[in-house]
């Protein structure tokens, strides 16, 4: 506002035009009230009067001063407010946009300062226990298939904590068959190559586990370990496959290399016993711990009892072993398949055998019976064993009939599990076992077992089993049926593999 | 009863009368000014007084109220003020008449002869007797 307090009706600036509204106001002002002043001084007023005349009829000489100066500058005024209020407006949007930014990348600083501050102390922590921990070990080694010169590249090897029973590691072979476990602390190690698949069943071979006193003494004892391979051979439809392909595979299911083809040795049209799926015949050479507290049953039927069911097929029941409290422990437990009526398909609850007529439940078609383990998957301890072959039919159950299922009488044809007694001891050498099965095209005879005196026994058993006739089948069936079914049986021939994990090393 | 009535009617339409005359002086002074201007007054004083004689003193009661009706029209570019010296050595404010000041001078010229006819003709005829009261 300008400044008024000056204004009199004498006063006048003499000063030219200065640019100063309020000083041009005021002068103005006191020009009129002068020069009122001097005309009524003129007309005869005294000097007092005069002047206060002058102003009477002037008015409020604040208020029209204040007036004037609003005419003036009211408009500069505003326009400095409404600036003002933009660059307020500005400031605060700006502002709101920017200290919610400001505010998180505040916290966000806070934030890595205490991850600084954590990964400083975990680096602290971290130096103290490595100042602390003993130093780590790791077993390496290398696998060849029988010939030390022939490796064995990408094949899978398991090291196995004796102590808690259980694979700690899990490596696979170079191109060169060479393995290394990576870190390990100390402790008592088993290293095996499980060779979990494959290849004919002329192999059961005396495979060597290597136990590793890993930090202690690095001695090396060696303890008897079975490979097993096999693999089913399946026949569909009447028509022989194209290809069959025998093979090892690795860790992660490539193959490592492929044997032959068998096709070609099978027959060409297959109607066995009018039965239209898939056959396939297993060797399984097997252990049972005696010691072991397991179900004992062999799965002619069904153990008595009630058992976890669950239908996965109409007809079919499965998975009644997997609550077999101990075998729970097997590496590999496959599920029983038992031919019972009226299961349907999704079913689940309780299965009661008793329910059910005996004569209705089929043998189970195992690889292996889950109350025997199969050689790959074992790492046996010290302990009385049994030691078992088993020429083991499994049936495809995709385009098997029950009745088809009942009509192949399996347990006539085949129950050729047998077992002998063999100790295994601690630190015991690898005894010098092979079991050679081998079955000519064709013929029944030609089946050699060769194992030390221990299972002078086993071989016997098993070669008697194999000799005994094929029992005929179901009635209906042709001889040249009966023909087919008995060459299709005898279509495997022995092909050598053996696979060691030598050269174990401790470092 | 009835000439209380009579009284405070009276004393409204005379209060409505001395409203109305302020209102009419405000809304024709800046016309009176371009007008007095016209005829020759430069300053405030000088333009106060040539108003003041020609209305016979009924116009512009208050002196000051003359400047900012002066301010608004030089605000407006009716006017341009130039700063001179009094022949008592003040500084004296000059106002005189731009192009576009002349040119709304005839225009108020015609409407307010227009609007003073109409008006004139309203209330010569209808209110006559109450504005004469």
């Amino acid at each position: 506002m300008p400044a008024l307090e000056a204004i009199s009706p004498v006063d006048s600036p003499l000063e030219p035009q200065s640019g100063d509204v309020s000083a041009d106001i005021r002068a103005e002002i006191a020009d009129h009230l002068a020069t009122a002043a001097a005309a009524l001084s003129a007309a005869g007023a005294e000097g007092d009067v005069a002047q206060r005349q002058a102003a009477e009829r002037f008015g409020d000489v604040r208020r029209i001063a204040r007036k004037c100066w609003w005419i003036q500058q009211g408009d500069q005024v505003m326009r400095r407010i409404a600036i003002v209020i933009g660059c307020i407006t500005a400031v605060a949007l700006v502002a709101s946009l920017f200290v919610p930014a400001l505010a998180q990348l505040q916290r966000l600083g806070d934030s890595l300062d205490q991850l600084s501050e954590e990964l400083a102390a975990l680096r602290a922590d971290q130096q103290s226990l490595s100042q602390r921990k003993p130093p780590r070990y790791e077993i390496s080694g290398r696998a060849y298939l029988g010939d030390p010169s022939k490796p064995a590249p990408r094949v899978e090897i398991d090291v196995w904590d004796l102590d808690a029973g259980k694979v700690v590691r899990r490596a696979v072979t170079d191109a060169h068959g060479n393995f290394a476990s990576g870190p390990l602390s100390p402790a008592i190690y088993s290293v095996v190559a499980p060779l979990v698949g494959t290849g004919n069943f002329d192999v059961p071979v005396p495979d060597r586990i290597v136990r590793e006193t890993v930090g202690e003494t690095g001695e090396t004892p060696m303890r008897p370990f079975f490979a097993v391979q096999s693999e089913p051979v399946y026949v569909g439809d009447g028509q022989p496959p194209p290809e069959v392909l025998l093979d090892v595979r690795m860790a992660g299911g490539q193959i490592v290399f492929l044997t032959e083809q068998l096709g070609k040795s099978l027959p060409k049209r297959l109607d066995l016993h009018d039965f239209k799926s898939a056959v396939a015949l297993h060797v399984q050479l097997s252990v049972k711990p005696l010691s072991m507290n397991v179900i004992p049953y062999h799965f002619q039927s069904p153990p008595p009892g009630k058992w976890p069911l669950v239908g996965f097929r109409a007809g079919w029941l499965r998975d009644l072993v997997l609550s077999g409290g101990d075998l729970a422990d097997l590496r590999e437990v496959r599920y029983a398949r038992f031919c019972v009526p009226d299961i349907a398909p999704g079913a689940a609850g309780q299965f009661d055998v008793a329910a059910h007529p005996r004569s209705r439940l089929a043998r189970p078609v195992l690889p292996s019976n889950a109350h025997w383990m199969t050689l790959p998957e074992a790492v046996l301890p010290p302990g009385e064993y049994q030691v078992g072959v088993a020429l083991l039919p499994e049936l495809d159950e995709s385009g098997a009939s029950q009745e088809d299922q009942s009509r192949l009488r399996q347990d006539d044809l085949l129950n050729h599990l047998k077992s002998a007694a063999w100790t295994v001891q601690n630190g015991e050498a690898p005894p010098q076992t092979q079991i050679t099965v081998s079955v000519k095209e064709g013929q029944r005879t030609a089946i050699r077992i060769v194992v030390p005196a221990d299972f002078a026994n086993l071989l016997a058993a098993v070669q008697a089993e194999l000799a005994r006739p094929i029992p005929p089948g179901p009635a209906g069936v042709t001889a040249e049926q009966q023909e087919q079914f008995e060459s299709w049986v005898q279509v495997f021939r022995p092909r050598p593999l053996k696979i060691e994990v030598a050269d174990a090393q401790t470092r | 009863m009835y000439q209380r009535g009579l009284r405070d009617r009276d004393a409204c339409m005379r209060n409505a009368i001395v409203t109305a005359k302020a209102d009419w002086i405000r809304a024709t002074l800046e016309p009176v000014i371009l007008e007095t201007i016209a005829g020759g007054a430069t300053y405030g004083y000088d333009i106060a007084r040539a108003i003041q004689v020609a209305s016979d003193g009924r116009l512009l009661a208050q002196e000051g109220t003359l400047y900012p009706a002066l301010h608004r029209l030089e605000k407006r570019g009716y006017l341009r003020a130039t700063w001179k010296l009094s022949p008592e050595g003040r500084r004296r404010k000059h106002y005189a008449l731009t192009a576009a000041g002349r040119r709304q001078l005839e225009t108020v010229r015609e409407e307010w002869a227009s609007f003073s006819r109409a008006v004139n003709q309203i209330l010569g005829t209808v209110h006559v007797g109450i504005v004469s009261t």
